[in-house]
Formats: C-alpha cells, structure tokens, sequence
C-alpha cells in the first residue's frame, strides 16, 4: 500500500490554476521524484501534502491520503501533528530556511519539544544526536551556532536534521541540492539515500535536474504547467520517454559522451 | 575565522564590540556639545539674562550690577567655555531664578517625568505592538483597514489638543480621572494617553509592517513544516524577527518621547523636568534651561546606544560583522 497517494489534487491562486489533477504515490523505503521546469506547481504540490499552500491558494479538488487517512477530514491541530512528527520537509534554501536569531540547536530541539513530552534539556541531547546523524563535525559545540556561522552545506544537513527529528515515514525533499555548491550535492544526495535506508522513510523528491532524478528516484511523474505529463518507472522513462515533452527534457540534459553546438531547449509551457 | 578557535573569536567579538561602543560614545560627546553651543546661542538670543535676573522693573545700575556679577559682560564664547567646563567637572551649576544647584533641581523632578514617560512608553508598546501584531494577521480585512485610519488620525493629533480633549471629555464631562497635576497613579493615566497616543498608531503600523514582511518568509514556513502550534510559529519566529526594526526605531524615538514630555506635562501641570523648563524659560533662567536640555540629550544619547547594544544582542549575525 502506498504511503502517500494524491489522486486528482488540484491547487488554485484566486482564478489561476497551479495544479490541475495531480497523481502521485510514494511508497515506503522508495523515492517518487516529481520533475519539471520551474513555476510548473511541484513546489506548491509538495505545500498541499504538508498542507501549508500559502494565501489565497488553497486545494479546491483531489484527494490526498496519507498512511491511510484522507488528510482533508482531518482537523488543523491532526494536520499540524503530522507535520514535522510523521512528514518532514526539506526546502530549498537552506539559509532562508532556517531563523536567523535562534541557534541551529535549539531549531532542531524545537522539532524534538512540539512533538513529545520533554525537557528543554532532553529535547537539546536529542537534536545534537539528530545534528551528529546528518554528520555534522563537533555537534555539541556547533549546536551552539547560529544559521550564519555555518557554510551553505552544514545548513542544509541542520535542515535535514529538523526534518527527520521525528523519524517521518514521508520525507518530501523540494531542491534539496539546487542552491549547493556542486561539490557538496553529491554529499547531501549520499545523506538523504542513507537516511531513507536507515528510517524506510518514503522520499518525495522535487526536482528539475534530470541527473538527480536518475541517480535517485524508483518512479519519476513529469509534471508541465500544473498538468501531469508521464508517470514512470525511472528506467523506463529514461529508455523510452512516451511523452514529447519528456524527450524534450531529456534532449536538454548536457551529456559529457557527445559533442553539440548548443543544448536543446524546452519550450516554455506559457511559451 | 574558520581556523579561529572559539576562544579567539570571543575576543575579536569583544574587540568588534568595543570600537563599536567607544566610536558612539565619542559622537554621543560631540552630540551634547553641539546640543549644549546652539541652545546656549538661542537663549542669550532670546533677552538679556541680566535684565532677567536683576527683575523687570530694576533699574539699569542694578542691572549692570548683576552683569558684571554673574559674569554676563564676558563675551559669549568665553561664558560657553566655562560652562563647558564646569559641566566636565559634573557641575551644573546654578538656577539664576531659585538660586538653588541645577543638578537638585533637576533629580527632584526627575522621578515624575521618568514615571510619565513610562507611562507613555507602555502605551505606546502595550497597545501598538499587539494591534500590529493582531492587524497583520487580520491582513486586508475591515478591520486591518479602520486601525489603518486610526493610526493615521492618532499619529496626526497634536498633543496639546488632545490633551485638552482628554481633560474636557474624561475629566470635566465625566469625572472619572483627576484633571491633572500629580496625586496618585489615576493621575498618570491621563497624560499618559496624551503622550502615548501618537505612538501607539505609529507602532502599530511598523509592527504591523514588519510581520507582514516575516509572515511569508521561508523560515516562518519551516517552524510550521516542524509541525510547532500557531502561537509558537507567531510569537518566537515570526515576531522575534520582526521586532529588529522596531526596536531601533524605539531607541531613535526617545528624543519622540522626551519632547512630548515637555508638551503633555505643560498641559497636565505635571511636575516633571518638562513644566519646570518652560517655567524657566520666561525667567531666561539659562543655567536650568541648559541642564535640563543637556541632561535629556544625555538621555537620547545613552538611550540609543543601549538600542544598539540590545540590537547586538538580538541579532547574532551583526555581532559577526567585519570578522571574516
């Protein structure tokens, strides 16, 4: 059974429609990347299961189930349980990700605090263990830090440790690597695959770098301006793409084995 | 700084800390000479201190008298340096009217206008900052919108008409506050209100401002991604960060408060350091008048530079500034 499954979700600004009929399951222990340019609504996807869809969006059709309960029925405290306790999210930039005047520490802590019943003190030893697992160097000492003092690629690991505090059967993951150094992605990548072993954690993976996406995910969906494009297996979407617009994306992806004039280009959806 | 210990970045944060500290103490010295040279101008402008002195109706030998006394037929720039340096020896001198020490006077009003000002101070915040707060959660509704034209209409009252307003409608009309002068804490409340209400439209609106500029940002997504409850979200994360700003403002806003002060104690007759320098001012009474100008730069001066301790300590990215 899938742990996470949206059938139909669609997420609209006032008028405009962001996404329109989104499908999408994720299984324990596996990785569903959600690939598509920018702007396409995979962000705002990744929002409506945690659901945090910031004003004036809101869910107008689909449904969203969850470990088995159907997240609309369920009350703004059972949703805000779940958020953080059995969902953890990652997002993108890690340094606007996290608060500026509290220390790494005690934002890790604050995860540990909402969701069980400890003491401040308890609540710290576990987030310098949650800092020590995403392999941060001298974690009691760097639990004391604040967001600034730390390089773009030890935030992200504070981020990750947030998100996974209370062991989430569902991580959803929105670029974790897109604003990193291109040397400390891999790392991060080699984290979050760790982790999801240890954990059998179920990964969302957002994305719009195809290399990611092969190197990481079991299924992949292709999502274009807020519609579903293809739904795949990940081998066979990378052998035999159904859709054009897959191809295309693919035709874009720079390849170091064959010599080109230009990358191809992918017409916009809007274009 | 990467390979600094923690230990030696401790001490260059103390370093940082300390230029920082000694540059607005010496500014805050020239400021208070400043202060002290165009007052000291304006009221030597303003008559013949003297004549002042000597009584209206005195007649001229008197007056010269008292001149070449009190050391009033020195040439100005002389007369500014000695003051000067007596107020470097911490002396100020004293009152020409009630031939009292400044300095005496001053401490005996002292504790009225500090309470005022307080008093004004918690009006300001008590009420500003939890309407910014409540509005910008209540963002583009009727009611964000009607604080919005309050806020403009109370920021916009002078203080001498409210204040008379106040004495007509709560304590004329309706006897539920005493009209002025100082008798117990009922009579704080009044002019209280009057010194306050300005700020409270202003404060609401900055605070108002502020959140509404945190409320969206990543990290306040975050805290509720960790699944926190609203009150957590709200009050550590988002009003934490969105207090910075106000709490600079504030610290620009004592010279607000003290000139307010003057204004709202005049009206209420309240014997605070305000009323007494109006007093003084018809008197030329220029060694009052200066220590009382000079001590409330003196406070604007400090008041800023524990803002800018206290930003130091609320924001920990600054205290890392010209480190790397």
């Amino acid at each position: 059974m899938a742990l996470l499954s949206v059938r139909g979700l669609r997420v609209a600004f006032r008028s405009t429609v962001v996404v329109d009929g989104l499908d999408l399951d994720v299984s324990e222990s596996r990785t569903t990347a959600l690939v598509g340019e920018s702007g396409c609504g995979k962000s705002i996807s990744a929002l409506a299961v945690m659901g945090l869809v910031p004003w004036p969006g809101e869910i107008i059709g689909g449904e969203i189930d969850f470990e088995g309960r159907a997240l609309s029925q369920l009350t703004a405290d059972e949703r805000r349980r779940l958020r953080g306790r059995r969902i953890g999210l990652i997002s993108q930039d890690p340094l606007a990700a996290l608060n500026p005047v509290h220390t790494v520490g005690a934002q890790v802590a604050e995860a540990h605090l909402a969701h069980g019943r400890m003491s401040r003190r308890e609540a710290w030893s576990l987030a310098v263990e949650a800092l020590a697992e995403v392999g941060i160097p001298t974690p009691a000492q760097r639990a004391h830090d604040y967001p600034h003092q730390l390089s773009g690629g030890q935030r992200q690991r504070v981020v990750i440790a947030m998100a996974i505090a209370c062991r989430p059967a569902l991580l959803i993951a929105d670029e974790p690597t897109t604003a990193l150094d291109v040397s400390v992605q891999a790392q991060i990548l080699d984290l979050l695959r760790r982790l999801q072993a240890e954990h059998a954690m179920g990964l969302l993976l957002i994305t719009h770098d195809l290399g990611v996406v092969a190197e990481m995910a079991d299924r992949v969906t292709v999502m274009r301006g807020g519609r579903v494009m293809e739904e795949a297996d990940v081998r066979q979407l990378y052998a035999a793409p159904q859709h054009a617009y897959t191809r295309a994306l693919l035709a874009a992806v720079p390849r170091l084995d064959r010599r080109r004039e230009r990358l191809a280009t992918v017409e916009t959806s809007d274009a | 700084m990467i390979n600094a210990t923690d230990k030696q970045l401790a001490w260059r944060r103390a370093g940082v800390l300390g230029r920082r500290l000694s540059s607005r103490l010496l500014w805050g010295a020239v400021t208070l000479l400043c202060t002290t040279g165009i007052v000291f101008s304006l009221l030597n402008l303003a008559g013949d201190p003297a004549q002042a002195m000597a009584g209206e109706k005195a007649d001229k030998k008197t007056v010269e008298q008292v001149r070449v006394q009190m050391g009033f037929d020195r040439p100005l720039p002389v007369q500014l340096a000695k003051y000067v340096a007596r107020v470097a020896r911490g002396d100020l001198g004293e009152s020409s009217f009630y031939r009292r020490p400044v300095a005496e006077l001053l401490l005996q009003r002292l504790p009225f206008t500090i309470a005022l000002a307080l008093g004004g101070l918690l009006v300001w915040v008590g009420i500003g900052v939890p309407v910014g707060v409540f509005t910008a959660l209540r963002r583009d509704t009727w009611i964000d919108r009607l604080v919005l034209v309050l806020a403009v209409l109370t920021y916009s009252v002078p203080t001498f008409w409210l204040g008379r307003m106040l004495q007509h409608a709560l304590a004329y009309r309706h006897a539920w506050f005493p009209v002025g002068s100082f008798g117990g804490p009922a009579n704080l409340v009044l002019p209280s209100v009057c010194l306050g209400l300005s700020g409270v439209g202003y404060y609401a609106r900055l605070v108002h401002t502020n959140m509404v500029d945190v409320l969206p940002s990543e990290y306040v997504r975050t805290a509720r991604a960790k699944g926190l409850t609203e009150w957590v979200v709200l009050w550590r994360h988002a009003f934490r960060c969105a207090m910075l700003p106000v709490v600079t403002v504030l610290g620009l806003d004592a010279a607000r408060l003290l000139g307010g002060v003057v204004f709202t104690e005049t009206i209420f007759a309240w014997p605070g350091l305000g009323s007494q320098m109006v007093q003084a001012i018809p008197n030329l009474d220029i060694p009052l008048v200066l220590g009382t100008v000079l001590f409330a730069a003196a406070l604007v001066v400090v008041s800023n530079i524990v803002v800018d301790l206290l930003y130091f300590w609320l924001d920990p990215r600054l205290r890392d500034e010209g480190l790397v």
